[in-house]
């Protein structure tokens, strides 16, 4: 049994208490459950004969290998290559062709020119999403590089992911207004003279695992640049950066030198995005008098160009960014005035309207908790009829798997509105509303940690029920276009 | 950059590795699994793992011991998952303990109520807590291996004490209330 020294104990119990002051009034508890705990430990010292026999084996691997009998995949082609790590991503700086930000040019991919040298990988986890390569005169094709990187971890790894604190209250609501997710799935709202609506789902529910796999969104991408440390010995006149401590380049911002139409580009390496946009100066001149006024016209909606011609301007600009969408499924115009039929339809276009080039994961495509699919963004420019810019966020996330929601849960979540719905604990009237057949769709849901500063992003699979139309008259509530259950069974506990 | 064979592919340099993670790794995997046959072939498949990937490491990306328990870890997820009778679940702390767990452990009902109350936990939050406590690594060696900060890894278990004292206790004191 292990001992603890006096001097072992309390180390541990002067870190348990400055982060913890208030339990320094117990303790003597606090002490012993130390030692308890220590003492728990079972046998785990390694038996000497596996310790060798292990060793033995990886000598004999160690010398098949020197002998080239087994050649690791992972052996050649990445002398020319210098690869950021951190695991984020960042395969969309393949659109930048060339950039020249320090000493010697660097090319990122893909792209569809042919491939000089095929870009390696070395990092651990075989991440192959940002990648920096020496100039080679042409472009890169980089047939490995991803945009949704996945790695699995053990099963409910995220914990039980509570709502904020008093978000289950809120559900529950005493009068009028209040109430209200903030942090979820857009909440469907009960009705005027509080009127709560149940919504209805009477046919059969598609077959429901026994775990479904959610995905949490990594935070912390981290990237650290080559050029990091001779920024940081950077010397303007009487300053030097030297003196500052531990410096992080946090964003890079870069502008395409070009007479005309150029763009500016944007890089967050702490959260690993890429954004592309117009360069305003240059793409919209200072104007006056009536001049200006011709220029800033808005478009009237009936001009707005077909999808197809939308896209095929996207598609131009991506091309001549060499920019793979292969990875990606077909593109999707962005319209919000179309995703709700009662909706007010604007009088006149936007000027810029964006495309998405969504993302797949497992087969699906992850929605955004306003219905709007994740992916690539690519903004078109109607009044210059080209592309616009884009904006990236590689997915880096992790999967865990949690029980699913039996069948009686979610329909009686589906009931409330979804795992978000708001209701009136003294309710006037109850109306029913029906809902159609659900699909199987990866959903987007966004939670505070309990301090309320910083946002994890997950993706659930999640039912969701398309809300039937009701036809009744004088209808005075508002129902949304559906209704979202998330199946991970701990999701939401309350 | 160094390249990733000066930094571990060499055979001396894979065998210093060895020797300085072996006993670590084995402790870790034994405190997933409470298994000790079970806890040296997952050692076996870490090492030997790492060996086959040891070009593919970068030192600049992780280090060494962040790596090494990271394919340590995705080797324990892998092996319950790959048995259909703990598909469900994480570590064995879930369930009714490892075979070896009670003459392993030679702690009779201390270790019992330590089960107890360290299936509150969530496993992040475990595997932390035996780093410290049973492994003896320090605050910069778990945030090494976990890839957290060492801040980070001082508030988890903080927390993780603090949510697991109270069942602990009252099982060291009251034991026949938890007799099943």
């Amino acid at each position: 049994m292990k001992k603890l020294s006096q001097k072992q104990i309390d180390s541990l119990l002067s870190d348990l208490f400055s982060l913890m002051p208030e339990l320094k009034k117990n303790e003597t508890e606090w002490r012993e459950f130390i030692v308890k705990f220590v003492e728990s430990r079972p046998n785990d010292a390694i038996d000497e004969h596996f310790r060798e026999a292990l060793l033995a084996e990886i000598r004999d691997r160690m010398r098949t290998r020197e002998t080239g009998t087994v050649k690791s995949p992972h052996q050649s082609g990445w002398k020319a290559l210098w690869w950021f790590v951190g695991g984020t991503a960042f395969a969309a700086l393949a659109i930048l062709p060339i950039l020249k930000p320090w000493e010697g040019r660097m090319v990122f991919g893909p792209q569809t020119g042919k491939t000089a040298e095929q870009p390696k990988q070395f990092s651990a986890e075989g991440r192959d999403m940002f990648m920096l390569q020496e100039e080679t005169g042409s472009p890169v094709e980089n047939e490995e590089a991803t945009v949704v990187n996945i790695e699995d971890s053990e099963d409910n790894a995220f914990g039980m992911l509570e709502k904020p604190e008093g978000a289950a209250a809120s559900r529950m609501i005493e009068g009028r207004g209040g109430g209200g997710g903030g942090y979820g799935i857009m909440p469907p709202m009960p009705g005027p003279g509080r009127t709560n609506i149940d919504y209805i789902f009477e046919g059969t529910l598609p077959e429901i695992p026994e775990k479904v796999g959610v995905f949490q969104k990594k935070q912390d991408v981290d990237i650290s640049l080559p050029l990091e440390n001779q920024i940081k010995n950077l010397t303007i006149g009487p300053v030097s950066l030297r003196t500052l401590k531990n410096l992080e380049i946090q964003h890079l911002s870069l502008k395409e030198n070009v007479e005309k139409l150029g763009f500016m580009v944007n890089l967050d390496l702490n959260r690993g995005t890429i954004s592309i946009d117009a360069n305003h100066q240059q793409w919209f001149p200072p104007c006056y008098g009536t001049q200006c006024a011709e220029v800033h016209k808005p478009l009237p909606m009936s001009d707005m160009p077909e999808d197809k011609t939308l896209i095929r301007w996207a598609e131009d600009f991506l091309r001549e960014y060499s920019v793979s969408t292969e990875m990606f499924g077909d593109p999707i115009v962005q319209k919000y005035w179309e995703r709700n039929p009662d909706q007010y339809i604007p009088e006149y276009a936007p000027d810029i309207m964006t495309i998405i080039y969504p993302y797949e994961i497992e087969g699906k495509t992850p929605m955004t908790q306003w219905g709007e699919p994740v992916g690539l963004q690519v903004r078109v420019s109607l009044k210059k009829e080209r592309g616009a810019g884009l904006y990236f966020s590689p997915l880096d996330l992790t999967r865990s798997h949690y029980p699913a929601l039996e069948e009686e849960s979610i329909l009686s979540m589906a009931r409330e509105g979804g795992s978000d719905g708001v209701r009136y604990t003294n309710p006037q009237r109850t109306v029913e509303v029906t809902l159609g057949k659900p699909e199987l769709q990866l959903t987007q849901v966004l939670l505070w940690d309990e301090n309320g500063q910083e946002q994890t992003e997950y993706f659930v699979p999640a039912f969701v029920f398309p809300v039937e139309k009701t036809e009744a008259e004088g209808q005075d509530f508002y129902t949304p276009n559906q209704i979202v259950v998330p199946l991970a069974k701990d999701l939401f506990a309350e | 950059m160094p390249s990733p064979s000066v930094a571990l592919g060499s055979p001396e340099k894979f065998e210093t590795l060895y020797h300085d993670y072996v006993d670590k790794i084995y402790a870790f995997l034994f405190h997933k699994t409470l298994h000790r046959e079970t806890a040296e072939d997952l050692t076996s498949e870490t090492f030997l793992k790492a060996l086959q990937h040891a070009d593919s490491y970068n030192p600049q990306k992780a280090k060494i011991s962040t790596w090494l328990y990271s394919i340590a870890r995705n080797a324990v997820i892998d092996f319950y998952r790959t048995r259909k009778s703990h598909a469900d679940i994480d570590d064995i702390w879930d369930i009714d303990g490892g075979e070896d767990a009670t003459e392993e452990a030679d702690r009779g009902k201390n270790f019992e109520a330590l089960q107890r109350s360290m299936q509150k936990l969530k496993p992040e939050q475990r595997e932390i807590l035996t780093m410290r406590f049973w492994q003896d690594l320090s605050y910069a060696e778990i945030a090494e291996a976990t890839g957290k900060s060492e801040a980070n890894v001082r508030m988890i278990i903080s927390r993780a004490v603090k949510k697991m004292k109270p069942d602990f206790c009252l099982f060291l004191l009251f034991p026949f209330l938890f007799l099943s």
